[in-house]
């Protein structure tokens, strides 16, 4: 089942930094800045995508 | 009609997946014979064809688009950024490039006892759990109307796989794997960023709308190529470990 998991979503380092992008495109939407995120999440994204080819 | 923008995402994916795929096939191919390797792959095939077809019929059911697109985004987002980091370790040498001969070679040697049932269940787990991501990425790339394009360009994938496969008879090393993982990594995580943020906020927040997509598929894939070369180069000077 583990197998079968980590083949749709990763590991939990990747479904971590997924989930921290989500947290932070959730907050600067509901706080009004959604336009803010536009130009905040591309970069936050290819950064955890740096962070994890790190690991 | 063609939805180019699906059909190539789709297509290059799952490119990449049935060629792993089928380097378990051949390999098993090798202890248990055509038919019964040939026969576990087609099980599994039509596993996540059944799984396909259940999950476009669920989905088309009386979800709301903006539901629906925030966790096809998600999923996206798991996806894709899972291989533009695997395609940036890579490129940047931190990790091995992805080696078909060494993958076909480990398969044979767990096949070393020659057992005919354990032959075919590696073989049909294999294809499954390869064809697991060919799955997620035609569902998450079909359920805007574009189910044709991306079941096709699955199957076109799988076609050629097979026939060059078959042709050469030998492990498909010579795919450029790692840049179409980053081409493909790029494409599904602009998709992902893109739907998640339309979903949360509005269907006008990204300037210029779906023009948008094309900038941020040179963003992520131009940006990790930079990166690629600043680790290789930090690796050179031993900053990373």
């Amino acid at each position: 089942m583990r197998v079968f998991v980590e083949a749709l979503v990763g590991d939990a380092w990747n479904v971590s930094v997924v989930a921290a992008l989500m947290a932070v495109e959730i907050a600067l939407v509901f706080t009004g800045h959604a336009g803010a995120a536009v130009f905040v999440i591309p970069p936050l994204t290819l950064a955890g995508a740096a962070w994890l080819a790190r690991r | 009609m063609v939805v180019w923008t699906v059909a190539v995402p789709t297509f290059l994916a799952a490119a990449v997946e049935w060629v792993e795929a089928f380097t378990i096939v051949l390999a098993v191919s090798l202890t248990i014979g055509w038919r019964g390797a040939v026969g576990a792959a087609a099980t599994a095939l039509v596993a996540l064809a059944a799984m396909t077809a259940a999950t476009g019929g669920a989905l088309s059911l009386g979800l709301s688009l903006g539901w629906l697109q925030l966790v096809i985004g998600v999923f996206l987002l798991l996806f894709g950024v899972r291989w533009l980091a695997k395609a940036i370790a890579r490129q940047s040498g931190l990790k091995a490039l992805h080696d078909e001969a060494e993958k076909f070679d480990r398969t044979r040697v767990l096949l070393a006892g020659g057992d005919w049932y354990a032959g075919w269940v590696i073989a049909f787990k294999g294809v499954l759990l390869e064809g697991l991501e060919v799955w997620l990425i035609v569902v998450a790339l079909g359920i805007h109307g574009a189910w044709a394009s991306s079941v096709g360009a699955a199957m076109a994938a799988l076609l050629v796989v097979a026939t060059a496969g078959l042709l050469v008879r030998a492990p498909l090393a010579r795919v450029p794997e790692n840049a179409i993982k980053f081409a493909v990594g790029a494409m599904i995580v602009s998709f992902g960023t893109f739907w998640t943020l339309e979903s949360l906020a509005s269907p006008n927040v990204w300037p210029g709308g779906d023009w948008s997509l094309i900038g941020l598929v040179i963003f992520y894939g131009g940006g990790g190529m930079i990166l690629a070369s600043l680790l290789r180069r930090s690796a050179r000077w031993g900053v990373v470990r």
